[in-house]
């Protein structure tokens, strides 16, 4: 009798499975507002693993922490390209926006935690955050933005200090 | 009532839906497929009620867990379109769309189809001592207490252990080791309880790498409960009397004395 019947396996979703389904889940704001502010978290973490690396360039070697930061500003190699610059300050405007919401929406967790009333107002304290967050990168765009109006490629001159300039 | 009905009739329509089942048999498959079946449904019918007449009429072999169909067992939990809920307190005029989908509820282990091994889930629930705790001689009446200390925790009375709060939890999918939704809350009915001498041991249960600690306030548990448990709000209460050290009941009223 006992060689018949073996004993069914339960499934157990794996990692990957679980991740595809659990993103499949209808849970409104509370889940989407958590999984950017993990997600803008990490993006925080990734940004000072780099600007720690960076940094440290400057003690050991400060040749290349010139050729570096140039490559922030969009030179690499002595040229200039105007693409490189602007994928840059694009992407300082995508940290000033993680660590905008980041901030603003950090609030709004520690007000469940310390205010006896939070919870009752998680849907309507995430529209606030929307909007300071909005109110704060609005200009926080048009700061980081403007400057690429005026930016080398659009000046038929290039000035010679911008080549070896630390932007 | 009147979208539901035919202008012309005045008879209730039925929808044509597709239900769609997230299918498991154990003897078979190595992961879940998804079938679909054709049905007309009655607005007024509920969700159970589809699956139990797909069941009946088109493939017997459709696995799931139901008893008293009225929402209260708590054995129907299940994700439909998306979102943790009861088959059974979902009406079909209340799903958008032409589709139900239907799937076992995510974080344990899947025996078949629709049914899923509870066993992490009662552990948990067990491990926060969920009872009282009262080692005062037993009085000859029953335990008084105001309607005020009876209101503390009377959102947490409610729970009916269907596990839709600890399956729709991020974290619990993460770690099944994590207490859960479900286990706070059935501490917290035992915390805020004026009759209870136990509070201090389930918090010192629910103090740990495990414990409390592992809710992030997603909410998902709030929207998921079918029996409208504040569940975060409960969840919060507890931390703050971890960290605060106090467990605020109110005070005994001169009556009962």
């Amino acid at each position: 009798m006992s060689s018949t019947i073996s004993e069914p396996k339960a499934y157990r979703a794996g990692k990957l499975a679980k991740l595809i389904d659990g993103l499949r889940y209808q849970g409104g704001i509370g889940q989407w507002s958590w999984l950017v502010h993990r997600v803008t978290g990490l993006g925080i973490l990734l940004f000072l693993v780099i600007h720690v690396v960076d940094t440290f360039f400057v003690v050991f070697n400060p040749a290349l922490y010139d050729h570096t930061v140039a490559i922030y500003g969009g030179v690499f190699g002595g040229t200039y390209y105007w693409p490189l610059r602007w994928a840059f300050r694009l992407a300082e405007l995508g940290l000033i926006a993680t660590v905008l919401f980041h901030a603003v929406n950090g609030v709004r967790v520690i007000l469940f935690d310390f205010w006896n009333e939070g919870c009752k107002y998680q849907k309507e304290s995430f529209r606030a955050v929307l909007l300071v967050f909005l109110a704060l990168m609005i200009p926080a765009a048009i700061a980081v933005i403007l400057p690429l109006a005026t930016a080398p490629e659009h000046i038929t001159q290039i000035p010679e200090n911008v080549a070896t300039a630390r932007p | 009532m009147s979208d539901l009905a035919d202008p012309n009739t005045g008879q209730i329509r039925w929808r044509d839906l597709t239900l769609r089942i997230k299918r498991y048999d154990p003897e078979k498959d190595r992961e879940p497929h998804w079938q679909e079946f054709k049905i007309q449904a009655h607005p007024m019918d509920r969700v159970l009620d589809v699956l139990m007449k797909v069941k009946w009429e088109q493939d017997d072999s459709i696995a799931l867990r139901k008893s008293c169909a009225h929402g209260i067992c708590g054995s129907d939990a299940m994700r439909i379109n998306g979102q943790n809920n009861l088959a059974c307190k979902l009406l079909v005029q209340n799903v958008k769309g032409k589709t139900i989908t239907v799937e076992p509820i995510l974080g344990l282990p899947v025996i078949k189809d629709l049914i899923v091994d509870m066993k992490p889930f009662f552990d948990h629930y067990k491990a926060v001592m969920p009872f009282l705790v009262n080692d005062d001689p037993a009085p000859t009446t029953e335990r008084l207490q105001t309607p005020e200390q009876r209101a503390r925790f009377d959102d947490t009375t409610k729970c009916i252990l269907c596990a839709c709060c600890t399956t729709a939890c991020p974290p619990f999918w993460g770690n099944r080791e994590y207490v859960g939704p479900a286990a706070i809350v059935n501490a917290h009915r035992f915390i805020f309880d004026s009759r209870d001498q136990g509070a201090g041991e389930r918090l010192d249960i629910l103090n740990d790498s495990e414990g409390i600690w592992r809710c992030r306030t997603v909410f998902n548990c709030t929207s998921a409960c079918p029996r409208g448990i504040q569940v975060t709000q409960a969840i919060s209460e507890v931390k703050r009397a971890l960290i605060t050290g106090v467990v605020d009941i109110p005070e005994e009223a001169e009556v009962l004395s």
